[in-house]
């Protein structure tokens, strides 16, 4: 009897490969030290399912050094929990699965199949399974339903796949040589020149991203708008009115815009010309990962990360198909008919479903994109055995709509236009209307389009100016990056992959470097940016980060290797940290300044105190540890006004006013959890109308038990 | 840094050919080439109500604000 161990990603996922693979028999489970191992055998085999967490190996520098050492170019892969804080339970996993290894015979990587699952799966099998990655065979699939892993494992690859895991190690390698030597440099200069620590960092791809923010803030803060005007035309058509557009959509000279006012006003038009088009609106694509973060942001607003967070749930609960991918195409081996009659099990779906199963045959609107490893995201037919969270719900069916909308028929929309002579002047009344919904139903409430019917017209009807008037108007500024368009940007740069760049835009918030949903760069990164351009541009121009990746692309198609890339990017990177060394001294002298401002800013309300009008700020109380907003007059006045916050978390003052009372805002961002914005002063206001309710209801209790009649039973 | 080598707006250092910084010079060349189309659009439009509409407009970037603040403050402004 043989005994496989399969090492797959997360909990979960060990749970349905056992499941699966057991068939009808239930998985036994097994705690080994408290870490499950899922167990199902018949005659020939025995299979061991166990999880990994999420990496349990990380890059660390060689030997025992300080953590502030610097330059540092060697280094391993060894156990996070010896080379991370807060990383216990990465251990007790390392020594359950290395125990359990030495009874299998036989090898199986059943992560996520990508760079990262490749790579976690890999150094399981090297390290914790006793080089077990020499024999250990892959299993690849898309979702977790029985049937494909059941076929993954019945279609084993017969070995792993190095060079996926060999790029991830090469890009973790890589981003480790610049993460620990450039922010060590950073972080060291401003401590030295200071003395006062504060986390520093940058990185690969860190450094680039954060360019793009400071860059759009530098243009939003050197902006000069200009005026423009427009006319504001209303034509009564048959005593109905409408708005018409000038053919000048915008002038540049104010008399321009008058001259037309003065000819027009109260002037009668002809419908000189009326024109309609039609135009062909084709499906949606199906969702790659970057268009599905998208869309969650713009219906829901929910953050790239939180969107794969919970597109990785749904994909662990079986629901749909893996997120990370980078694919737009719906291969036919996925069986559209078998998920769109699972999904016709849910009533909101079924008129959809009978509508496309009965429409012929199914063929997708594919894009051009395309994922060795993974199709495009879609639901896989199975219905919640759960009651899902309002926010994971969301994102299931904003999945399967557009999964039906791919395969809908193109919509069609007329377009109409009026041309309308005022003497020499032209106006258009314009309208536009669906006229055939086709994809668009499917797609509901996600595609929206904004009918505006025309009343009926005929050339050479009499039509009167109603109204018109002029508007001056000024240009605007480039929009702020949301988290979502800057993941686009990186995406459009080449910079990290679908993996990582969602982490890192959250870094850029948890550095203190950007603040607010529109992300607005702070002094600090404005600082950092400006010293790294200073005294190594190479650092944060994308060319060498995208260079970089296309190298390691390479070692995934096993055209380089991952030694040759880590001895180039030490090759770039020496003289550059060697020479920020040298220049420690000046360096933290300039960071010094606006790390201070920096860090009062961050502490100080822009709202004054309302009972003495000094500068209220953001305490932590050297008693109980707990932190407040106090006033700063304390010392000079006595002034004892304060108010909570809350005491998890990172806090930040926010520029909002509360739209209640006018107070200063402030945001908790903590990992896992969707930012909470509140206002303590309402907090304060509504706890202690709460309390004077509390005590109104007490008093009214104590008033009418004083009228009742003392004992029970002398009640009728 | 001495007093003299920094920007009179901000902490950072001056440019070598200016009286600003790098990010305070950049809008300083904003607001000087963009009067012309101002100063088309209105007509005639003097540079200190060009100033004055510049700081009241929420579109105009903080860098420029300062820039006008400054100027208005040292009475520079023709």
């Amino acid at each position: 009897m043989t005994t496989t161990l399969i090492v797959t990603e997360k909990p979960d996922a060990a749970l349905h490969v056992a499941e699966a693979l057991g068939g009808k028999r239930k998985p036994k489970k097994i705690s080994v030290s408290g870490v499950p191992f899922f167990e199902v055998a018949d005659d020939q085999e025995r299979i061991l399912v166990c999880s990994a967490l999420g990496h349990l190996y990380a890059v660390a520098a060689k030997g025992k050094e300080a953590r502030s050492q610097y330059p540092v170019w060697d280094f391993s892969w060894q156990p996070k929990n010896l080379v991370e804080r807060g990383q216990k339970r990465q251990g007790k996993w390392i020594e359950s699965i290395a125990k359990v290894s030495k009874e299998a015979d036989q090898f199986v990587n059943a992560c996520d199949y990508d760079l990262e699952g490749s790579l976690i799966g890999y150094t399981v099998l090297k390290y914790a399974c006793g080089g077990a990655d020499r024999k250990a065979r892959r299993m690849k699939f898309s979702t977790l339903t029985p049937k494909e892993l059941r076929d993954a494992y019945s279609n084993l690859s017969p070995e792993l796949d190095f060079t996926l895991a060999y790029a991830g190690m090469c890009r973790h390698e890589v981003d480790w040589l610049y993460g620990i030597n450039l922010s060590r440099s950073l972080t060291q200069s401003a401590l030295k020149a200071s003395n006062r620590y504060s986390t520093l960092s940058t990185g690969r791809v860190q450094g680039p991203t954060l360019r793009f923010v400071v860059d759009r803030e530098r243009e939003i803060q050197c902006f000069v708008p200009t005026p423009y005007w427009v006319l504001h035309t209303v034509i009564e058509v048959d005593g109905k009115l409408v708005e018409a557009d000038s053919r000048t959509e915008r002038f540049d000279v104010k008399t321009d815009a008058e001259k037309i006012v003065k000819e027009c006003t109260n002037k009668t038009g002809v419908v000189e010309k009326l024109e309609s088009r039609t135009y062909r609106l084709t499906p949606p694509t199906p969702f790659d990962l970057s268009a599905l973060q998208s869309e969650a942001y713009r219906h829901f607003g929910f953050t790239p990360r939180v969107a794969l967070g919970l597109a990785e749930r749904l994909y662990l609960d079986q629901l749909i198909s893996y997120p990370r991918t980078s694919s737009q195409k719906l291969p036919t081996s996925i069986n559209y008919q078998d998920v769109m009659k699972g999904l016709s099990e849910l009533e909101d779906y079924r008129p959809i479903t009978t509508k496309l199963l009965t429409s012929g045959t199914l063929v997708p609107n594919e894009g051009k994109k395309d994922d060795p490893a993974h199709p495009a995201v879609y639901p896989t037919g199975t219905v919640p055995k759960r009651a899902l969270d309002p926010r994971e719900q969301k994102i299931f069916d904003l999945v399967v709509r557009r999964f039906f909308a791919t395969f809908g028929e193109t919509a069609s929309k007329q377009s109409d236009k009026a041309t309308i002579k005022v003497g020499e002047n032209e106006f258009y009344l314009r309208g536009s209307r669906i006229l055939e919904k086709g994809w668009i139903a499917f797609y509901e409430p996600y595609a929206k389009f904004d009918e505006i019917t025309l009343p009926p017209l005929r050339e050479g009807q009499q039509v009167k100016i109603n109204e018109i008037t002029v508007t001056e108007k000024y240009t605007q500024p480039a929009p702020r990056y949301n988290p979502s368009s800057l993941l686009r940007s990186m995406e459009e740069a080449e910079i990290g992959t679908k993996a990582t760049r969602a982490d890192i835009v959250e870094t850029l918030y948890q550095r203190g470097y950007v603040k607010e949903e529109r992300m607005q760069a702070t002094p600090l990164a404005f600082r950092i940016t400006e010293i790294l351009t200073k005294y190594c541009p190479k650092v944060i121009d994308v060319t060498f980060t995208r260079e970089l990746e296309g190298m390691m692309d390479q070692i995934e198609q096993g055209k380089e290797t991952r030694e040759h890339v880590d001895l180039a990017t030490v090759d770039y990177l020496k003289p550059i940290i060697e020479d920020l060394k040298m220049k420690e001294s000046e360096i933290g002298q300039e960071l010094t300044a606006t790390i201070k401002e920096m860090k009062m800013a961050e502490i100080t309300l822009s709202v004054p105190c309302p009972k003495c009008g000094d500068a209220l700020v953001v305490i932590r109380s050297k008693k109980s540890g707990k932190r407040f907003i106090g006033c700063s007059g304390k010392w000079k006045t006595d002034c004892t006004f304060s108010l909570p916050v809350m005491q998890f978390g990172v806090l930040t003052l926010l520029d909002k006013r509360c739209p209640v009372c006018g107070f200063q805002m402030v945001q908790n961002r903590s990992k896992g959890r969707r930012p909470m914005v509140s206002c303590s002063n309402c907090f304060v206001n509504r706890l202690k109308a709460g309390k004077a309710k509390a005590q109104e209801a007490k008093a009214q209790e104590v008033t009418v038990s004083q009228t009742l009649p003392a004992k029970k039973q002398e009640l009728p | 840094m001495s007093e003299s080598d920094q920007c009179p707006l901000c902490e950072r250092r001056k440019e070598q050919s200016s009286e600003f910084c790098e990010l305070h010079r950049s809008a300083l060349e904003k607001i000087e080439s963009a009067y012309s189309a101002w100063n088309k659009g209105y007509g005639d439009l003097t540079k200190q109500t060009y100033y004055d509409k510049l700081e009241d407009l929420n579109e105009t970037g903080r860098a420029v604000k300062e820039i006008i603040q400054y100027f208005k403050t040292k009475e520079r402004v023709e």
